[in-house]
């Protein structure tokens, strides 16, 4: 049997070391790279013509943009657009990075721990930074809403204050354990045909987690764009709450 | 017992929380699929608060399978 999890590995490619830096670029790296030239390439494309009647690349550009405007108006009342650019660019940097790792042989970067964790730390440290600047020290309003009685007030603070400080980890955690267990789930299922065509010259039977597989690899690319989109919403959410007061009774709620 | 049969044992404990979720689920899907059927006009906005809460659901049941990784893999 293999092992499942030896398609995780991190090789290093071309190592380079400044400073007493690792900065080598590895396998994810290289991927990584991949992805965003990918996104460059494919919207300079899509944009090149901006023509009235769109192409065919144009059209699923704008679909994914309509879609996104959508996703941000919905969550982030006013200011939207200067939250849009992050999200969108968020969106299709994970997005492509999960469907890339559904090609048999690539590497998956955002089955990576550190990869997602990154992505999420820098979403949650940002919403701070722009919470304190937007609302100053109205930001803490969020940690105890006007009205709340007394007596309960301490222990609302340090549930919310907890909640607030678990949000990387569970925004990294989401994403990265979906990534694992979905590759771990089709390398599992393609073991399953690999031993069983091995055992006997050939058994019919090895037919069977093959179709599985291809079941798989379709519900795997729904989940890959779900979680994208997932992630692009909670962080969505995270930055209104620092974008908007929390005197907004009708913002608390809907979320 | 020794140490591997237990490592087992505790990664099938570790993957119990998947109960919960599956209640969850149900409960979430049932009570999405009710609630369009009553309000068809609302779909839009219902799918993707569904969405959004299946993931939150979610992630409790992929935390459980990375405790489980961890006590097979790592530990």
């Amino acid at each position: 049997m293999v092992d499942p999890l030896a398609s995780f590995e991190v090789r290093n490619i071309i190592p380079i070391h400044i400073f007493g830096m690792d900065i080598s670029i590895t396998n994810s790296s290289l991927y990584m790279l991949l992805v965003v030239a990918l996104i460059c390439v494919v919207c300079s494309l899509g944009t090149r013509g901006k023509s009235l009647v769109p192409g065919k690349l144009q059209f699923c550009l704008e679909k994914l943009y309509l879609f996104i405007t959508d996703t941000v108006n919905q969550q982030i009342r006013n200011k939207s657009a200067k939250m849009f650019p992050y999200i969108f660019s968020l969106f299709l940097f994970i997005m492509l990075g999960n469907i890339i790792g559904l090609i048999p042989g690539s590497f998956s970067f955002t089955s990576q721990f550190v990869i997602t964790m990154g992505m999420a730390f820098v979403v949650w440290l940002s919403s701070i930074i722009v919470g304190f600047v937007v609302q100053g020290k109205h930001f803490f309003r969020h940690f105890c809403p006007e009205g709340m009685p007394s007596y309960i007030a301490p222990f609302f603070v340090l549930v919310e204050i907890m909640s607030f400080c678990f949000r990387p980890v569970s925004l990294g955690i989401r994403l990265f354990a979906n990534m694992l267990s979905g590759h771990i789930m089709i390398e599992v299922m393609a073991g399953f045909a690999v031993s069983l065509a091995g055992i006997f010259m050939f058994d019919p039977a090895s037919v069977i987690p093959v179709i599985a597989n291809v079941f798989l690899n379709v519900f795997k690319l729904v989940v890959c764009v779900l979680q994208a989109y997932v992630f692009s919403v909670l962080s969505c959410i995270y930055m209104a709450e620092s974008l908007e007061p929390a005197t907004d009774k009708s913002k608390e709620c809907e979320v | 017992m020794d140490v591997a049969s237990v490592k087992l044992l505790a990664a099938g404990i570790a993957v119990l929380p998947l109960f919960g979720v599956g209640l969850g689920l149900g409960k979430l899907f049932a009570s999405l699929i009710e609630s369009i059927s009553r309000n068809p006009s609302a779909k839009g906005d219902l799918t993707s608060t569904g969405i959004l809460s299946f993931a939150l659901l979610e992630s409790i049941a992929l935390l459980a399978f990375v405790v489980a990784m961890i006590i097979l893999f790592a530990v």
